[in-house]
């Protein structure tokens, strides 16, 4: 009885907070509070066992990363970057593409997502606006930019929320899980970068003159003529992300959690670089998610409390006797559900999931943990709502009034989206289905 | 693909150019497009196209109507941009209505100990941007923040483009910032003659007649 409520409850919290995100925040504290009320009434949990439950290292390292990401991107190294892949491209519409595209998978493997978004972004805006583009390269080109900032974050353990959970539940080491999912994703990034430069090449008609692409270049060498690195910024911040590198991966030899090792060294970096630090923390953290993700695990930790998942899994196992059934079938859920709740909800429950099966021991916890990271990623790229870097870019082109080389206003939407992100979502599910398979 | 210059539509043009019209300045991107038309097709292409863009981008006609070379033109600016500064030495705070990059860019780093603040004559462009290609002395203020910065030791500058007779044309802007309660709280405001006379008529500017009436005094850059 107990279970089904807590079920419904989930769900209808999940679905609820998809279909009205601009009440998210309040649809997910009511079914936080709905589904603990629930847990201690009727099943008698304890508060201090739900809280407990919470991954609370999973959140420091999120805040931690937060707070550095903000911070080192005030360096202006991103912005530099990028006006460089500008001028490199000499205004060819493929090599923008590529570039800008390659730029967001490395820049999201070490930032999170937004703060990628929001540092390229303008740039690209800028020489695209000068270039004047087609509404199909518009399409293309925003699409594969997303994509790439979600494979960039399921590249490494710091990079998006799925990952940094692995890590900060102690599920994967950081070493492990770099080595296994990095290069996949590089490989899946190529394959859709493959794909995106073969359907511009058929359908994109671009017919920008020299005279126009030197135009819009000179323009934009203008734009940003006496850009500077803050180099009083960006050193300290090369110099603490190495000393984290160096942590995390000695991590378990030293005996400190991936929360710690994060908590310290951004906390060299604000203290180096006190007075922005400052600022940065009144006024630019991302509370709002640390606090979706806090009332969200306070659910989680409730149905696990409750038995409930470890029923969810030991039903998955008799229905798919076959290991390698079983795994896809969970990755399949997995990420689907991405699709649907996005990624924070969906990894958040089938995680726990995993876990169990994983504990029968007929397969590598790692295999299956890189799989899942796969797995969301795919979700995340199917539809422009799964991620909140989709969002963002729809509202960041819509605001820059772009227009196509046509005159009429540029469109980026949940529907312009759909057909990459079907592709997009085939190639990454079907590469992390192979993936775990080969390793079974 | 290569075009002629004079086949491109000019609100292609127009569209390459539209950000650095908002952040760069009116003349300082008729002057990059007159260096780089001239650099890839030629003089002659970057004469004719003036008549291309004569209702579009009119600067542009009259700044190719002087006559010179774009580099001859940054050296005048160049010199007199060094007098300029000499002149506003004795000013902490400097107050500058429209933002031409060509001349703000060294007028900032003549006076460093000074206070440069600009009010846009656009509100289409990307601020942050605009700031971080200036040194640390300037900022970017609203057309509601110039009377509190008036004062003995301020000084409020604009341009004011291709004067003939007592008529020019200046920025939107500037017509709001030369108004009679504005012209009270200054002692001084400095208009820039940039280019002399004109031959079509700016029509993304404002007219001004009896210029003299508005400005203290005019000093001439190009």
């Amino acid at each position: 009885m107990t279970s089904i409520a807590l079920i419904i409850v989930m769900m209808l919290t999940l679905l609820l907070q998809a279909i009205i995100p601009t009440r998210k925040m309040l649809i997910i504290f009511c079914g936080a509070t709905v589904t603990i009320t629930i847990a201690a009434v009727l099943d008698n949990q304890s508060i201090i066992s739900i809280y407990n439950g919470v991954p609370w290292d999973v959140l420091v390292i999120l805040l931690g990363l937060g707070i550095f990401s903000t911070l080192f991107a005030r360096s202006r190294i991103f912005s530099y970057l990028a006006v460089w892949c500008s001028g490199a491209s000499k205004g060819d519409s493929l090599l923008i593409l590529a570039m800008f595209s390659a730029i967001m998978f490395f820049l999201s493997c070490t930032l999170n997502n937004l703060t990628a978004l929001l540092l390229v972004l303008p740039v690209l805006l800028t020489i695209l606006k000068a270039l004047g583009v087609t509404q199909d390269f518009i399409g293309l080109c925003f699409s594969l930019l997303i994509v790439a900032c979600n494979l960039g974050g399921a590249a490494t353990p710091i990079g998006d929320f799925p990952a940094i959970l692995l890590m900060g539940t102690g599920s994967i080491s950081f070493l492990r899980y770099l080595a296994l999912a990095f290069p996949m994703c590089l490989l899946i990034f190529g394959i859709i970068l493959s794909v995106a430069v073969y359907y511009h090449k058929k359908k994109v008609k671009e017919n920008t003159s020299l005279l126009e692409r030197s135009l819009a270049l000179t323009s934009m060498a203008k734009l940003y003529r006496n850009i500077a690195i803050d180099k009083t910024i960006l050193y300290p911040g090369i110099a603490v992300f190495c000393l984290m590198f160096g942590l995390w991966i000695a991590a378990a030899e030293i005996g400190l959690s991936p929360g710690v090792i994060c908590f310290t060294g951004v906390g060299i970096y604000m203290i180096i670089k006190n007075e922005a630090a400052e600022e940065i923390i009144r006024h630019h953290v991302d509370f709002e998610s640390i606090l979706f993700l806090t009332a969200l695990f306070l659910m989680v930790s409730c149905m696990a409390g409750s038995g409930l998942l470890d029923q969810v899994a030991a039903l998955l196992s008799d229905s798919f006797k076959d290991t390698r059934m079983l795994i896809c079938a969970l990755m399949i859920c997995c990420g689907i559900s991405t699709a649907i709740f996005s990624a924070g909800p969906s990894m958040a429950t089938m995680l726990p999931i995993a876990k169990q099966i994983i504990l029968r021991g007929d397969v590598a916890g790692d295999t299956v943990y890189v799989g899942l990271a796969l797995s969301v990623c795919a979700g995340s790229s199917f539809l422009l709502t799964a991620a909140t870097a989709g969002p963002l870019a729809q509202s960041m082109v819509e605001k820059s009034g772009l227009k196509t080389r046509e005159g009429s206003p540029a469109i980026f939407n949940f529907m312009t989206f759909i057909p990459f992100g079907i592709v997009s979502f085939t190639i990454i599910q079907l590469c992390g289905l192979a993936f775990v398979l080969a390793r079974i | 693909m290569k075009h002629s210059a004079t086949d491109l539509d000019p609100r292609v043009i127009l569209r390459t150019i539209e950000s650095a019209i908002s952040e760069l300045g009116t003349f300082s991107t008729a002057l990059i497009l007159q260096d780089t038309v001239s650099k890839i097709t030629g003089d002659s292409e970057a004469f004719d196209l003036a008549e291309t863009l004569s209702e579009t981008f009119p600067m542009y006609g009259e700044l190719i109507a002087t006559g010179n070379d774009p580099d001859d033109i940054k050296n005048f600016i160049k010199e007199n941009t060094k007098y300029l500064a000499e002149t506003l030495k004795g000013f902490t705070s400097i107050v500058v209505v429209g933002i031409e990059a060509v001349i703000l860019d060294q007028l900032a780093r003549h006076l460093p100990d000074s206070i440069i603040y600009i009010v846009p004559h656009t509100g289409n462009m990307d601020a942050e941007r605009v700031l971080s290609n200036f040194p640390a002395n300037v900022r970017l203020i609203d057309l509601r923040d110039l009377m509190p910065l008036g004062g003995v030791r301020s000084v409020l500058i604009s341009y004011i483009f291709c004067p003939m007779g007592d008529d020019s044309f200046v920025y939107p802007v500037t017509f709001r910032a030369v108004g009679p309660d504005i012209r009270s709280a200054y002692n001084q405001i400095i208009g820039l003659n940039m280019l002399s006379g004109y031959q079509r008529y700016l029509s993304d500017m404002a007219p001004l007649y009896s210029t003299s009436r508005f400005f203290t005094t005019q000093f001439r850059m190009v």
